[in-house]
C-alpha cells in the first residue's frame, strides 16, 4: 500500500515537472500565449468538452429525465465558465507590458487570442448542451414517445373539434399541447424516428384518455406522467433555446470585455478621472438594457430616448477619440473618448436586438396560465438568428478594429508624462 | 664566489632535521635535485656539502629566500651571504622578511608590485594569486582557531617566497612575457579586479566580476560557463569558505575553482578585442569626469558616449498655485556613470527621478534624451514609448509580483521582446549576477526586503535599459547588504555591455558618495544645494567640518574653542560639529582630542560630503 502511494506521489511529481516544463517552454518562446493563458485554456477546454460529451453520451446518464440532467449539469457548467471568464479578464488586466511601442499586429494578435480564449472557455457548456440536445432528440424519436405524441395529437384534434372556439380559456392549453406534440412528432420524423405504423401502447392510450377527460372537465387533476415526460422532451428537443437571449447578451458583453478591458486597464494607468465618467456612462446604459431585457425590474417607457442617446454617445465617442489624438488634446480627454467608445458601442447590438424583439412581441411575457397543465417555457425565446449573430459579430469586430486602430496612439499617450 | 660564509652560517644556525626539511621543500618539484641529496642517516656536514653542491642558480635563490621567510632572525645575514654569492634579489628577500614578520598584507602588496614589474606568464600570475588566496584562507581559519603559526603557513610562506624569487628573476629577463600586447583596457582592468578578489580569497566576488567580464566580452557559451563557475563559487561561499575550516581535499577543490575562474578570465581577456577609437572615450568615462571631458562630450566629440539625459532649469509644482517641488535643477548623465541624488526628506528626490523617468511633466525647463530618443536629430517631440522602454525605474515601493520569481522575470523579458534562448540566458544571468539564483523559485512573500529590492533591480536590468533610476534602494538594507548592493551597482554600471548609467537617490549619503561619479544635492524646496563630483565639493570647501560622536566635556569644548576660535562647535542631539579652517587636518583634530583624554566615540570628516547640507552649511 505504502509503495503504491509512493508511486502515485512520484507520478504526480513527474506530471507536475512536465507541466512546469511545458509552461516554461511557452513562457519563453510564446509570451503572448502565456500572457493569455491560452496554452492551458485550450487543452483544458478540449478535455472538459470531451469528458462532458462522453458523460452525456453514456447510456445510463439521465435516460429518463434529460431536463433534470441539463439543470444539474449544463447550467452549473455555464455558470462556472462565466465565473472563470470574469476572473480571467481580471487576470488579463495585470499582464506585464513594456513601454516599448506596441505594433498593431501585436495588438491584433492579442485581441484575437483573447477572443479565442473566450470561445474556448465557453466551449464546454455549449458542447455538452449540443450533446444533450442530440440525446434528447434521440429519446424523443423513440417509438413510445412518438406514439404518445401521435395519440395526443389525435385526441386533441377530437377535443378541439368538439369544442372549437366557444370556450377559449379551456381550449387553448389543449391546443398548445397539441402543437407541442405535433412539433415533437415533426422533430422525430426529421430524425428518422417516426416512420412506420404505430401500434397502440398503454402510455398512448393513457394520454388520449386524459385529454378526452380534460376536454370534458377542465378542472381535472394533474396530467399523467407520460404527458409530462413528453413536455420535457419537447422542451429539450424542440423548444430549448440555449443560451437564452439574455445569456447570449451577457456572453457577448463578456467577450467584448475580454478584448477591451485588458488594454483599457493598461492605458488607463492612474488616470482614473479620465476613465471614470466613461465607466459611469456605460453602467447607465447597462442598467437600462438590463431593465429592458428583464434582468432588473423597471419600465421600458423611455426606451426610445435611451437608445437614441446610446447611439448619439457612441457616434460622438468613436469620432472624438481619433480627433482628440490628432488635435493633440490632453491625454485625459483622448482617454475619455476612447474609453467611452469601447465601453458604450458594444452595447449597441444588445440594444438593437432588444428593440427588434420588442417590436415583434413583448419580451418575457408568458402565455395564459393553466392550473392543470404544466408551464411551458415561453416559445418567444428564440434561438440565435442571423441578425442577432451579425449584430454581435459586428460589435466584436468593432472592438477589435478600434483597439487595433487606436492602440498605438493610446500606448503612446500612456507612455507620455502626466 | 665562495660558499664558505653560507656554509658557516647554515652550520651555525640549522639543525640537520631543519636543513633536511628546507631542502625537501625546495626539491619538492625537482626530481634531479632529490636524487642528488644524500640519505637521511647522513650527518649535518655531509648533507650540507651535498646540498651546496646541488643547489645553484634559481634553486639556491629559492632556498635562501625560503629560509629567510621561515627564519626571520637570519634574514639579514642570509641577504648579505646571498649578495656575496651573486644572488641579488632584494625584493624577494623583502617579501620573505615581511612574511616571516607576519606582515601578510604588506607582503601581498609587495608581491603584487613584483608582478606588475614582471608580468610573466598567466600561469605565474595564477600561481601567485592562488598562493595569496591560500594565505588569506589560512588567516581566516587561523583567526577562528586563535593560531598564530603552523605547518600550513610555513608551506604557504615557502611557496610565496619561491614565487617572489621567480618573479624577481623574470623582472630581469622580460623575454618570458607572453602577454598579448593589445587587449581591451576594460578587460585588463576587470582582470586585475578578479585577481585581486582571488588574492583576497573572495571567490564569489571574483566569480561575479567574471560574470561581468563574460557579459561584456564573451559569447553565450562562455557566459554559461561563467554562470556555472559563479554558481559553484556561491555554493562554496555558503558551505565552507566563510564558515568552517576546509579539509585538504576541499581546499584542493576550492583552489581548483579559483584556478578555473582565473583561466576563464584569461581566455576572455585574450578574446577581448581592443575596441574602436571611440572606445577610448568609453574608457576615460569610467573615471570621474573633469571639466575638459564634459566640454568635449557636450561638443559631440564622442557621440556614442555622449550624454544619456540632459536637463536644464527644471521646475515643477504639483498644483498650479502650490509650492515648487523642483526649482532650477540641471543635470547631465553620461554612460557608465553613477549620479547620486541626495537631500533631506521632501527635497524632491523622488519627484526628480520620476521626471527623469518620464512619469511627470515639468512646468518649466528643458529635458532631452540624446541617446535614447530616435526623434531627437529630427527635432521632433520626444518619442516617449521608445525613451521610456530604455529607462528602468526602480521605485522605492518595489512592485509586487505574482507567481515564482523566475517566471516573473521570464515574462518581463518576454514583454521586453526577448525570446527563446536569449530570454533564458538573460534571466539566468541576472539572477546569478544579483545573487538571486538560489531564490529563483521563491514567491514574493518569501523574499526579504533586501531581496525584493534585488528583484526589482533584476527586473529593471532584464529589460536591457540604458538609464537606470533607483529610488532609495538602501532604506531596508543592513550595512553589509548596502555595501554589497552598491558594489554590484557600481560594477554593473561601469562594465556592463549595456553602457548604462544610473541615477540613485538615497539618504545614505557617505555610502552613495563612495560610489558616485556625480552628486546632486537637493535642498528643501527642490533647489540645488550643490552639484558636482565628490572632489569638486572637496575643492569648493572653505573650511573643514568634522562630526564628533558622543558628549564632549566642558573642558574639551573650551580647549577646542580656544584652539579653533569661538563658534567652531555646534551640538545637535548626540553629535557635535567642529568647524575649523581648511588648513587643519583631521589628524591634528584627532590628536588634540586624544591628548585631551577624550577620544571620540566616532569621528567623521564631512568636509567633502553633502552631509554638510544637514548642518546648514553652504557649499
Amino acid at each position: 500500500m505504502r509503495a503504491a502511494v509512493h508511486r502515485l506521489v512520484d507520478a504526480w511529481a513527474a506530471v507536475r515537472r512536465r507541466l512546469q516544463r511545458y509552461d516554461r517552454f511557452v513562457l519563453v518562446r510564446r509570451p503572448e500565449l502565456r500572457q493569455t493563458r491560452a496554452h492551458w485554456i485550450a487543452p483544458a477546454s478540449a478535455l472538459l468538452s470531451l469528458v462532458g460529451a462522453a458523460i452525456v453520451c453514456l447510456p445510463g446518464a439521465g435516460a429518463d429525465d434529460p431536463l433534470r440532467t441539463v439543470e444539474s449539469f449544463v447550467s452549473p457548467l455555464l455558470f462556472g465558465a462565466v465565473l472563470f471568464l470574469v476572473l480571467w479578464i481580471r487576470d488579463q488586466t495585470r499582464a506585464l507590458v513594456s513601454f516599448a511601442p506596441l505594433p498593431r499586429a501585436r495588438i491584433a494578435r492579442l485581441a484575437l487570442l483573447r477572443l479565442a480564449c473566450v470561445a474556448a472557455i465557453l466551449l464546454p457548456p455549449l458542447v455538452v448542451d449540443a450533446c444533450m440536445r442530440a440525446r434528447a432528440a434521440r429519446i424523443a424519436a423513440h417509438e413510445d414517445n412518438v406514439g404518445v405524441a401521435l395519440a395526443i395529437v389525435e385526441a386533441a384534434d377530437r377535443c378541439l373539434a368538439v369544442a372549437p372556439t366557444t370556450e377559449t380559456g379551456e381550449a387553448t392549453p389543449i391546443a398548445g399541447l397539441r402543437e407541442h406534440a405535433a412539433r415533437l412528432v415533426e422533430s422525430a420524423r426529421a430524425h428518422g424516428g417516426a416512420d412506420g405504423p404505430r401500434t397502440p401502447r398503454p402510455a398512448a392510450t393513457r394520454s388520449a384518455y386524459w385529454i378526452e377527460k380534460h376536454c370534458q372537465d377542465p378542472a381535472v387533476a394533474s396530467p399523467s406522467e407520460d404527458i409530462e415526460r413528453l413536455e420535457r422532451l419537447h422542451l429539450y428537443a424542440v423548444a430549448r433555446v440555449f443560451p437564452r437571449p439574455p445569456l447570449r447578451a451577457l456572453l457577448y458583453l463578456l467577450a467584448c470585455g475580454a478584448v477591451v478591458v485588458p488594454f483599457l486597464a493598461i492605458w488607463e494607468d492612474r488616470r482614473g478621472r479620465a476613465v471614470g465618467p466613461a465607466v459611469a456612462l456605460g453602467l447607465f446604459f447597462v442598467v437600462h438594457a438590463s431593465m429592458a431585457i428583464g434582468w432588473m425590474p423597471g419600465s421600458g417607457s423611455t426606451r426610445g430616448l435611451w437608445v437614441g442617446s446610446l447611439v448619439a454617445v457612441s457616434v460622438v465617442a468613436v469620432v472624438a477619440a481619433p480627433l482628440a489624438a490628432w488635435r493633440r488634446a490632453r491625454c485625459e480627454w483622448c482617454l475619455l473618448a476612447f474609453a467611452t467608445a469601447v465601453i458604450v458601442v458594444p452595447l449597441l447590438p444588445v440594444a438593437l436586438a432588444w428593440l427588434a424583439a420588442a417590436e415583434a412581441s413583448a419580451p418575457g411575457e408568458v402565455g395564459p396560465a393553466c392550473a392543470s397543465l404544466p408551464r411551458f417555457v415561453p416559445a418567444e425565446l428564440t434561438a440565435l438568428g442571423p441578425h442577432e449573430l451579425a449584430a454581435y459579430a459586428a460589435g466584436l469586430v468593432f472592438c477589435c478594429v478600434y483597439i487595433v486602430a487606436m492602440g498605438p496612439t493610446m500606448h503612446r499617450l500612456w507612455a507620455a508624462p502626466r | 664566489m665562495t660558499v664558505a660564509p653560507l656554509r658557516a652560517l647554515l652550520l651555525r644556525a640549522l639543525t640537520p632535521d631543519e636543513l633536511r626539511r628546507q631542502l625537501a621543500a625546495v626539491a619538492a618539484d625537482d626530481e634531479a635535485l632529490r636524487a642528488r641529496l644524500p640519505a637521511e642517516e647522513v650527518g649535518l656536514e655531509p648533507l650540507l656539502d651535498a646540498a651546496l653542491a646541488a643547489l645553484h642558480g634559481l634553486l639556491l635563490e629559492r632556498f635562501l629566500v625560503a629560509l629567510a621567510a621561515t627564519r626571520p632572525e637570519l634574514a639579514d645575514e642570509l641577504r648579505e651571504v646571498a649578495a656575496q654569492l651573486g644572488v641579488r634579489e632584494p625584493e624577494a628577500f623583502a617579501v620573505a622578511s615581511l612574511l616571516s614578520a607576519h606582515r601578510d598584507a604588506a607582503a601581498a602588496r609587495k608581491l603584487a608590485e613584483l608582478r606588475r614589474a614582471a608580468p610573466g606568464t598567466p600561469g605565474d600570475r595564477h600561481e601567485l594569486s592562488l598562493a595569496v588566496a591560500d594565505l588569506h584562507r589560512w588567516q581566516r581559519e587561523a583567526g577562528e582557531r586563535g593560531e598564530t603559526s603552523g605547518p600550513r603557513r610555513a608551506v604557504i610562506t615557502r611557496r610565496l617566497a619561491s614565487l617572489a624569487v621567480a618573479m624577481s628573476a623574470q623582472a630581469s629577463s622580460p623575454s618570458l612575457v607572453d602577454e598579448p600586447v593589445v587587449v581591451h583596457p576594460d578587460a585588463l582592468r576587470m582582470r586585475e579586479e578578479i585577481e585581486a578578489h582571488v588574492r583576497r580569497a573572495d571567490g564569489k566576488r571574483a566569480a561575479l566580476r567574471l560574470l561581468d567580464l563574460a557579459e561584456r566580452f564573451g559569447d553565450p557559451q562562455v557566459r554559461r560557463r561563467a554562470l556555472e563557475l559563479s554558481a559553484r563559487a556561491g555554493t562554496w561561499r555558503s558551505r565552507h569558505v566563510l564558515g568552517a575550516r576546509l579539509e585538504a581535499s576541499e581546499r584542493r577543490e576550492w583552489v581548483a575553482l579559483l584556478e578555473e575562474i582565473l583561466d576563464l578570465t584569461d581566455d576572455l581577456v585574450r578574446a577581448a578585442a581592443p575596441g574602436p577609437p571611440e572606445e577610448l572615450g568609453e574608457h576615460w568615462l569610467t573615471a570621474s569626469l573633469d571639466a575638459a571631458a564634459r566640454e568635449l562630450l557636450h561638443a559631440g566629440a564622442a557621440p556614442e558616449y555622449g550624454p544619456l539625459v540632459r536637463c536644464e532649469g527644471l521646475a515643477l509644482r504639483y498644483r498650479k498655485a502650490g509650492p515648487l517641488v523642483l526649482q532650477d535643477v540641471s543635470l547631465t548623465v553620461f554612460p557608465r556613470t553613477i549620479v547620486a541624488v541626495v537631500g533631506p526628506n521632501g527635497a524632491g528626490k523622488t519627484t526628480f527621478l520620476r521626471v527623469l523617468a518620464g512619469e511627470l511633466r515639468v512646468d518649466d525647463g528643458m529635458i532631452s534624451y540624446p541617446q535614447l530618443d530616435p526623434g531627437l536629430p529630427r527635432g521632433a517631440d520626444i518619442d516617449w514609448p521608445v525613451v521610456r522602454s530604455r529607462i528602468a525605474h526602480v521605485p522605492q515601493r518595489v512592485p509586487r509580483f505574482r507567481g515564482r520569481l523566475d517566471e516573473y522575470l521570464h515574462a518581463w523579458a518576454g514583454a521586453c521582446g526577448l525570446r527563446g534562448r536569449e530570454n533564458v540566458d538573460s534571466v539566468d544571468f541576472w539572477l546569478e549576477r544579483l545573487g538571486l539564483a538560489q531564490r529563483r523559485s521563491s514567491r514574493w512573500r518569501e523574499l526579504s526586503r533586501s531581496l525584493q529590492t534585488r528583484v526589482a533591480l533584476a527586473r529593471a536590468l532584464v529589460g536591457r535599459p540604458r538609464l537606470l533610476l533607483v529610488d532609495e534602494p538602501l532604506v531596508a538594507l543592513d550595512p553589509r547588504a548596502q555595501q554589497w548592493f552598491l558594489q554590484d551597482l557600481r560594477d554593473i554600471v561601469t562594465s556592463s555591455s549595456l553602457r548604462l548609467a544610473a541615477v540613485v537617490s538615497s539618504q545614505h549619503i557617505p555610502e552613495l558618495e563612495a560610489i558616485a561619479d556625480d552628486v546632486v544635492g537637493l535642498r528643501e524646496g527642490g533647489g540645488v544645494w550643490f552639484h558636482g563630483g565628490v572632489l569638486d565639493l572637496e575643492q569648493a570647501r572653505r573650511g573643514a567640518l568634522f562630526e564628533i560622536g558622543g558628549h564632549l566635556e566642558d573642558a574639551t569644548r573650551d580647549r577646542l574653542t580656544a584652539e579653533f576660535g569661538p563658534g567652531c562647535l555646534r551640538e545637535r542631539e548626540s553629535v557635535t560639529l567642529l568647524r575649523v579652517g581648511g588648513q587643519v587636518s583631521r589628524r591634528e583634530v584627532l590628536e588634540l582630542l586624544c591628548a585631551l583624554g577624550e577620544p571620540p566615540m566616532y569621528f567623521r570628516d564631512i568636509s567633502g560630503s553633502h552631509l554638510r547640507m544637514f548642518w546648514g552649511d553652504r557649499p
